[in-house]
């Protein structure tokens, strides 16, 4: 009885951090073992910023344009990049759940859901110390076309941005990869999710530019606060737009932690493991 | 060259047979297929509503070039998708030894054993942009046009197959990627007419990675845009690029070996 309490006492926070760091350092050292395969997984994120540069290169050199070249590479290079820094985790609790992984973590003392925000937190952590040499370099080759902010303030609220779209997207796909538990080939609507979500964001086209105001009414849907808000900060947004950015921000933020809240009970009650598939 | 004809139709009937296990799924699967071309047309308005040509190329010329690539791209999906994904886990997981072992030509098995009828449905949106366009063109198609159009999606679609099967060889020597889809990003560039572009990338898109001209030679086919030289080396491109895929293969089977079975 004496044991039980021991193990049903709440942990203190120390003890949870050092639980879920240790998850993310295993993810980082795995990131590490395959250093070829993260290298090839890198110029996926490239070739995409390469193209949308030179095309809309050429689009400003053949007719009228609003926008300055120098404003659309830096929105390209700075959105691919951040387009690629946000993690989808619907694929890894598919995986999770389809292969019995999650019954493992339920029986274990962490949340699952915390231990694969930090494991996957982890592994993008190593992967963005690859990545962002090369988009170093990209953007001094692009010289006067890329624009960074010169104040640093700009840095920090692009960083405090992208952290929130972070965990934005965290609650968004979690929720979507619970699916899995009712619907078990849910392949196809994931990949639609990563590929929509990225084209109404504003990563395959800014927001501004998006024809017969379809952009005013994206600005209703969260996508563009995971993938555009942290770009336009950093390319200077007024001090009101930010703080309306940052609103709407945390109003989707808020939305998607009680409707992940939600689905998690619900999944919960309803989740069936056939077989234990060890863990991650 | 019957056998492998035998071969091939007994895997595409026990895939159709796997598909249709879940008719439900099937169907959702194939919708969901369709909104993949429909929202890069996004970028195709976004672009035009600033220039009325790019590059040479006017919205309706481009609708033509954009269903072009549709079509390959479904082909390409639709006839290798599920193989290409399968051949890093296969290598991680040892189970390649299988396929070796066969009394069959290991790059047909490899290559062709899955086939994913529901990526089928891509090729909808792109003959419905073929068609949108050419009717706006109200330009004249010769029988002729159309075959000559018919050889060049197939001799797209080698192309495409060679670059991604060599593409996804390394995992030979690294045993672990998670990104055999790095070629599907870099084909679709090919969205864009390597003319759209210059300099270096127009030097790649048509030379390094000849995934450019692979769907640009059908579209300019019907546009009566192909010079005889592209046609040829459209058609150059898809016979050495397999000839290369099969010697790499030939190459990394010497390097492969099983890490259990």
């Amino acid at each position: 009885m004496v044991g039980q309490e021991t193990v049903l006492k709440k942990p203190k926070l120390n003890q949870l951090w050092h639980r879920y760091w240790t998850l993310c350092k295993v993810s980082f050292q795995e990131r590490m073992e395959y250093r070829w395969n993260t290298f090839y997984y890198m110029l996926m994120a490239v070739v995409p910023a390469l193209v949308a540069i030179y095309l809309w290169g050429v689009v400003f050199s053949t007719g009228r344009s609003n926008e300055s070249v120098s404003q659309i590479t830096t929105y390209y290079l700075v959105a691919s990049f951040i387009g690629w820094r946000i993690a989808d985790f619907h694929w890894l609790i598919m995986w999770d759940i389809r292969e019995g992984r999650l019954a493992n973590y339920l029986l274990r003392p962490m949340s699952y859901p915390a231990a694969t925000f930090w494991y996957e937190a982890g592994g993008r952590s190593w992967s963005t110390v690859q990545t962002l040499p090369i988009f170093v370099v990209m953007a001094i080759l692009l010289g006067d076309n890329f624009k960074a902010p010169a104040n640093p303030l700009n840095w920090l609220l692009t960083l405090i941005a992208f952290l929130v779209a972070w965990v934005l997207n965290f609650f968004i796909t979690a929720s979507l990869g619970l699916i899995t538990i009712w619907q078990n080939q849910p392949e196809g609507f994931f990949a639609l999710y990563s590929f929509g979500a990225r084209c109404l964001g504003g990563v395959l086209v800014p927001i501004s530019l998006m024809p017969g105001g379809f952009g005013e009414w994206l600005q209703w849907l969260p996508f563009a606060y995971i993938f555009s808000l942290p770009v336009r900060i950093f390319q200077g947004l007024p001090a009101d737009k930010i703080l309306q950015g940052f609103t709407v921000q945390t109003f989707w933020l808020l939305l998607s932690i009680l409707f992940f809240r939600w689905v998690w009970r619900k999944a919960m009650f309803r989740h069936e493991s056939y077989e234990g598939g060890g863990m991650r | 060259m019957l056998r492998y004809l035998k071969l091939y139709t007994a895997f595409l009937r026990t895939c159709l047979m796997r598909e249709m296990e879940s008719r439900y799924s099937f169907i959702v699967g194939c919708i969901v297929i369709l909104f993949f071309p429909i929202l890069p047309l996004l970028l195709v308005g976004a672009i035009y509503s600033q220039v009325s040509s790019l590059g040479g190329w006017t919205l309706y010329q481009y609708m033509v070039l954009l269903g072009t690539f549709h079509i390959i791209n479904g082909l390409i999906f639709t006839l290798f998708f599920n193989n290409m994904f399968e051949i890093p886990e296969m290598v991680r997981k040892g189970q390649m030894d299988f396929f070796l072992l066969k009394p069959v030509n290991s790059q047909f098995m490899l290559s062709m054993r899955s086939v994913a009828f529901r990526e089928f449905a891509q090729v909808i949106p792109g003959i419905v942009m073929l068609v949108y366009g050419l009717l706006n063109l109200s330009v004249t198609i010769e029988w002729w046009q159309w075959l000559g159009y018919l050889l060049f999606i197939a001799s797209g679609t080698v192309v495409a197959y060679a670059i991604w099967f060599i593409s996804v060889l390394p995992v030979i020597w690294w045993v672990k990627m998670d990104s055999p889809e790095l070629f599907l990003t870099i084909f679709d560039v090919a969205r864009y007419h390597p003319n759209m572009f210059n300099g270096g990338l127009k030097f790649a898109l048509t030379y390094i990675l000849p995934v450019g001209i692979a769907v640009a030679a059908p579209a300019d086919l019907l546009l009566g845009r192909l010079g005889w030289e592209a046609a040829i080396g459209s058609l150059l491109a898809a016979a050495v690029l397999l000839f290369i895929s099969n010697r790499f293969w030939r190459f990394a089977q010497t390097r492969y070996y099983g890490a259990s079975s």
